[in-house]
């Protein structure tokens, strides 16, 4: 229900974009600005990355306002859109041999993880912590693109499998049978952290 | 078919694993979006207002860059010279990119960046440092 009138509320912001209303625009950046960040920063890694990013994928709705045509899946688009843009800048980042903007930044999907400032913590928990997401998430960057937005929209988004396979055009079987297959490729990835651990406990 | 005891063990423990990286991601904080605002107007102030062209003018644009698609990609067909991936992307850059160079500034930005996204799935025009291209 709550989602069925956020999609309302999309539509009537998009219908008053597409008339000439700027505000309606930077009303649908905001309410999004954080869904395409986060998206964005599972590809890229990093927080600057993300932002660039979103930038793009921002422009590009202000610049194809005529020619939308899926005001109805307004979060569909911009999820793929930015998936789009952020492999291509995963791509223009190897071509160039991209060089960090400092030295903790590296393309690394899983380099720019950390949770923010708990405090309570003892550092070595917060480190081990890190390192086990970091290593989720490079895991994640191994799997084949369309496994790894399955995974992502359904445990990082919450997504249910009907919004999944909307997404990516695809029935709700061919949604759960791609997810089965993106847990027992991260198994095999994960399997020598995982034992890992077994042995260490 | 061999059973695997630990099989179970390693999906609960992938799922976990999910759930933490999930729950750190939560724990971020939000963008700034009056910053993200701010620098998203500078960059589209040069794009607005839109122009539309005149269907003369639109096919006049479309031509060279029908022309140069079908020299780059031999009439839409698979890549010559049997390249692949990045190279052949260079090259169908650098083609279209001395093509580009041949029209004026106002005549690029009078080419639809649908075009390129259409046979080139790239929106060339967004990249295209424009500025260097001068009216050779």
């Amino acid at each position: 229900m709550e989602a069925d009138q956020r999609s309302e509320d999309d539509l009537e912001l998009m219908r008053r974009f597409q008339e000439g209303d700027t505000e309606a625009y930077e009303a649908l950046v905001r309410r999004h600005l954080d869904l395409v960040v986060r998206h964005a920063r599972r590809y890229v890694g990093d927080e600057a990355g993300a932002e660039d990013v979103a930038q793009e994928v921002f422009l590009r709705l202000f610049r194809s306002r005529d020619r939308f045509r899926e005001p109805n899946n307004f979060v569909g688009w911009l999820v793929t859109i930015t998936t789009r843009i952020a492999l291509n800048e995963i791509r223009t980042r190897r071509r160039k041999r991209w060089v960090p903007r400092s030295s903790l930044e590296a393309e690394d999907p899983g380099q720019d993880w950390r949770a923010s400032g708990d405090t309570e913590e003892p550092p070595e928990e917060g480190v081990l912590r890190d390192e086990r997401i970091a290593a989720v998430h490079r895991a994640l960057a191994r799997l084949p693109d369309h496994q790894r937005l399955a995974i992502l929209l359904q445990r990082f988004e919450g997504w249910d499998l009907a919004q999944i396979g909307e997404v990516m055009e695809l029935s709700i079987p061919a949604v759960k049978s791609l997810l089965h297959r993106a847990r027992g490729a991260l198994e095999g990835i994960l399997a020598p952290m995982l034992g890992e651990e077994a042995r260490r406990s | 078919m061999i059973l695997d005891p630990d099989r179970d063990l390693r999906a609960d423990r992938v799922e976990l694993l999910l759930d933490e990286a999930a729950t750190a991601e939560r724990a971020r904080p939000p963008v700034d979006s009056e910053r993200f605002l701010a620098r998203l107007r500078s960059r589209i102030i040069p794009f607005a207002p839109r122009r539309q062209l005149s269907p003369a003018l639109a096919i006049a644009a479309l031509v060279p860059i029908i022309l140069v698609l079908w020299l780059v990609f031999g009439g839409f067909g698979p890549p010559r010279n049997g390249l692949r991936g990045d190279e052949s992307e260079l090259i169908a850059e650098l083609d279209v990119l001395e093509l580009l160079a041949k029209l004026t500034p106002e005549e690029i930005e009078k080419i639809d960046p649908a075009l390129f996204e259409l046979y080139l799935n790239w929106e060339l025009i967004d990249e295209l440092p424009v500025e260097i291209l001068g009216n050779s």
